[in-house]
């Protein structure tokens, strides 16, 4: 029929001209991607490794020494002084916290938006984030003095028969930045769950290879899983995406719900959320530049349409927090308030002046490159914009928090803040710490998302074909000891149609394994829709009515049905407090904690209902004995095994069906 | 690869499941029990430089509080009694008993007795004795059944939610003013706590804070 390959042909070569530039340069196989992302953990680590890593691990001892200093003498030894009794410490805190905001918005918001570029950068980015957000979280830990009472802030019935103020800024930053973590802990996580399977079947050593089988919880690549593990990982990504919004407002309402002249304007939340992408992203091109350098094979996924997405990224988000920066000036002088007037006149002439200029002119100005072409895919070039953003970033830092705080309403009062060496290593500490463990994870776990960056290569114009079939060794005799059937197809396609057919032959228990989810195996398979959803809703549900039990139990008077119990009978619950002239049940003052709340019992229940519907974790499957199957459905393989307790199971008919349907490498799997 | 675990190991993530949960369960049962005021304060019984007995002297003797821990009702303190009361009976009354070997030391050397304090409330709460055993609180609500203990001890977690306990609930504990001091009172029979509290705490309008300010100032 040629004029049918004619016009196969002719979509073919529209399809070329229209095509967006591929993601995964010079047509990389499968194997290669396990091979590229794998070597980077398995291969002995290079100089420039140890290097960096020792340099680094130097300036993060800075932490612990600095810590055990302060905590023994008292934190006196911080520069702190009426008025500015937050410095460089919650400066810290949220210039990290919200560089790990951008790891977020990458693996979620885009995913969400089916942004596929971001799939060679997600994984380096989520790590990204939980170093970020560790780094960031030594500064209040340390910062409230006695460290040993933390759990003070832990809502526990104890014999205080006081709960936590939950309509304070404050505590929903405790919440945020705890959700926060523990949620892109499992984020990561998940997403690590089918590469860690990687590592296992190309590990060598056995304790290795026993080790990552109980890290992936068993994974086997099952298109049944596969399809619970997709909805799980939008969902997932949806609810991350409400938390890395959330947790970037809640951080400016610390500041924002002062009445302190600079901070008390509606405009911080947004400027914060724009400001942590900025800043995020800055830092994943400071991260991900000199790693495409160290290692040029990644350089075929990490390609410079990459580059230049993440550069106008960085246009856009620098020029909207120019936007901002103009707007706070432009309502300052309009809101004709004498005090808000001089706390922007004092940023811009004050004696720390040269902190507002380094802000506007790296976070601003800076930017405005990136309107042309070459700053935007020249690495280098990008990468000394990035890194001067994220010094403008922390100096705009300095000037919100530090600047505005030296001069308030009191003249009398007004004190020039200047950082002892304690602030300074505890900064360059978290700066070491940072890296350090970045490093450390580049030789742990795959740094690239190999499973994600397969569906994104080119499809083979031609189904691949398998090894020669001369040594292919004869099927042993079935017996009855045998688990199934197995057969290894060419191509994701021919899997998929082999579904199909096995489907309408009437079998029944049999699974397809493939290293990467496959499009249209649902209709394949006939499977029904994944529960995963209908589990997060009812986690989130189940947050939120724990979190509003919660509240109102511990914020409300004592209902007359308990009159007769005493405090310590009801752990401390029904004692009402008066908090700032608010309502006992203020509902906008409990969003934050009953949001938090919300999403991290959706996100968890998302992960277990992902890993019980997969019927994980499994130590021993059946499957596994077959060791082409073990060895290569994590990497380029796909299979289909169709078991031998099917009722139309056998030897001999299942063996030609599947050899009809274009099987290779038929196996009888012992049991 | 084969496989890296045998067929038994698919029971063992049920197993670990349960483990973990049953030790969750004991941690918090745990803490819950040993680390509160009602586990690490009650009962403490230190050994005093002298075996005092409040049994023998209240009930046996029928002494008042007041006659050693002189200044309860006036004072937000309520001391211990100097050597001088002790020895206002003791020259006469077993002078020569080795048990007050101590006590005639402190005598003649004018140091006072090294007494071990049971009852001790953190440096960040105020408490004032006049102002509650002027209030009806008995020293037995606190204190407990003084009147039969050989050694003194612990007797209440001194907790935050236990004083919360009667001061949003007074009408639970109040007694009538003038038995206030005496331990052994019991309720007539016939009457009911609540009742008589409530009527208490209107005449006597006692009106116990619940501000964070009352103790901690």
């Amino acid at each position: 029929m040629p004029r049918v390959e004619n016009a196969v042909d002719r979509a073919e070569s529209g399809r070329e001209l229209l095509a967006r530039p591929a993601l995964v340069l010079n047509e990389r196989e499968a194997s290669w991607v396990n091979d590229a992302v794998c070597s980077v953990v398995e291969k002995p680590a290079p100089l420039w490794w140890w290097l960096a890593v020792v340099a680094f691990g130097v300036l993060a001892g800075a932490v612990p020494l600095v810590v055990v200093y302060f905590i023994s003498t008292g934190l006196g030894v911080w520069g702190l002084q009426s008025p500015v009794f937050w410095g460089v410490a919650i400066l810290n805190f949220v210039f990290w916290i919200e560089i790990g905001h951008a790891g977020t918005l990458i693996s979620a918001i885009l995913l969400f938006t089916r942004q596929r570029w971001r799939n060679s950068v997600n994984r380096a980015a989520e790590a990204m984030t939980i170093f970020a957000v560790l780094c960031a979280a030594v500064f209040p830990l340390f910062h409230i003095g006695r460290q040993w009472m933390f759990w003070y802030m832990v809502p526990v019935p104890e014999s205080y028969a006081v709960w936590q103020n939950f309509r304070a800024p404050l505590l929903w930053d405790e919440f945020a930045v705890g959700t926060y973590f523990t949620v892109s802990c499992l984020f990561w996580y998940f997403g690590l769950l089918p590469d860690i399977a990687s590592l296992r079947d190309r590990a060598t050593k056995l304790w290795k290879k026993r080790l990552y089988h109980v890290l992936c919880w068993g994974w086997t690549g099952s298109l049944r899983a596969w399809r619970h593990y997709e909805a799980g990982y939008l969902c997932i990504a949806g609810v991350v995406s409400v938390l890395v919004i959330s947790v970037a407002s809640v951080v400016s309402t610390d500041f924002a719900t002062t009445v302190l002249p600079g901070w008390h304007t509606t405009i911080f939340p947004p400027d914060f959320i724009t400001g942590a992408i900025f800043s995020g992203f800055a830092m994943i091109v400071t991260l991900m530049v000199p790693l495409r350098a160290a290692y040029p094979r990644l350089k075929d996924m990490i390609t410079e349409k990459h580059l230049d997405n993440m550069a106008k990224v960085l246009l856009a988000t620098g020029s909207l927090v120019g936007y901002s920066y103009l707007i706070e000036l432009f309502m300052a002088w309009y809101g004709a308030n004498p005090y808000e007037r001089y706390t922007f006149w004092n940023r811009i002439t004050g004696p720390d002046c040269a902190t507002y200029f380094f802000m506007f002119g790296f976070n601003v100005l800076l930017p405005q490159i990136f309107w042309f072409r070459l700053p935007r895919i020249h690495p280098w070039i990008l990468w000394t914009a990035s890194v001067l953003i994220n010094v403008g970033m922390w100096f705009e830092r300095y000037s919100i928090i530090v600047v505005s705080l030296e001069r308030d309403f009191l003249p009398s009062s007004w004190r020039h803040y200047l950082p002892t060496w304690v602030d300074w290593g505890l900064f360059f500490g978290s700066v070491g710490l940072f890296f350090f463990l970045f490093l450390l994870f580049l030789r742990v776990l795959p740094a690239i998302s190999i499973a994600e960056i397969k569906t994104l290569l080119a499809k083979p114009r031609r189904p691949r074909e398998p090894e020669a079939p001369f040594d292919e060794p004869e099927p042993l005799l079935p017996s009855r000891e045998i688990y199934g059937l197995g057969a290894e197809f060419s191509s994701e396609e021919d899997l998929r149609r082999a579904s199909e057919e096995t489907r309408k032959k009437g079998y029944v228990w049999w699974d397809a394994y493939a290293p990467h989810p496959i499009h249209g195996m649902e209709q394949a398979m006939r499977l029904p829709k994944s529960r995963v959803s209908f589990f997060v809703l009812m986690g989130g549900l189940l947050g939120l009515l724990i979190g509003i039990a919660m509240v109102t139990a511990t914020s409300v008077p004592r209902p007359e049905l308990l009159r007769s119990l005493t405090t310590g009978q009801l752990q401390g619950l029904f004692y009402a407090t008066v908090v700032q002239g608010k309502p006992y049940f203020s509902l906008p003052a409990f969003v934050p904690v009953l949001l938090e709340l919300t999403i991290l019992f959706a996100a968890f229940s998302g992960f277990l209902a992902v890993v019980l519907l997969s019927r994980l974790p499994r130590p021993h499957h059946p499957v596994w004995n077959w060791g082409e199957l073990s060895r290569r459905a994590t990497d380029d393989g796909f299979f289909l095994v169709i078991e031998a307790r099917d009722p139309a199971f056998s030897p001999a008919e299942s063996r030609e069906f599947l050899e009809r349907l274009g099987g290779r490498r038929l196996t009888y799997i012992p049991r | 690869m084969a496989n890296l675990f045998g067929k038994a190991a698919n029971e063992l993530p049920r197993k670990i499941v349960v483990g973990i949960l049953i030790i969750a369960a004991l941690t918090v049962a745990g803490i819950a029990y040993y680390f509160t005021p009602k586990y690490t304060r009650v009962g403490y019984m230190p050994k005093q430089p002298i075996p005092f007995d409040h049994s023998l002297h209240v009930t046996g003797l029928g002494l008042d509080c007041r006659f050693c821990h002189s200044f309860v009702e006036k004072s937000g303190f309520s001391n211990v009694p100097t050597t001088q009361t002790c020895m206002s009976c003791h020259r006469m009354v077993k002078a020569d008993s080795p048990k007050l070997a101590a006590l005639r030391e402190s005598w003649e050397s004018g140091e006072p007795v090294r007494w071990t304090r049971v009852y001790q409330l953190p440096d960040y709460v105020y408490f004032d004795h006049s102002a509650h055993v002027n209030r009806g609180v008995s020293c037995f609500s606190c204190h407990g059944e003084v009147n039969q203990m050989k050694t003194i001890y612990h007797k209440t977690p001194l907790s935050m939610s236990w004083c919360l306990d009667c001061h949003r609930n007074p009408e639970y504990f109040v007694r009538p003013q003038e038995k206030v001091f005496d331990l052994g009172w019991q309720l007539p029979s016939g009457q009911s706590q609540v009742e008589m509290g409530k009527h208490l705490v209107e005449q006597e309008k006692i009106q116990p804070s619940d501000n964070c300010s009352a103790c901690h100032r």
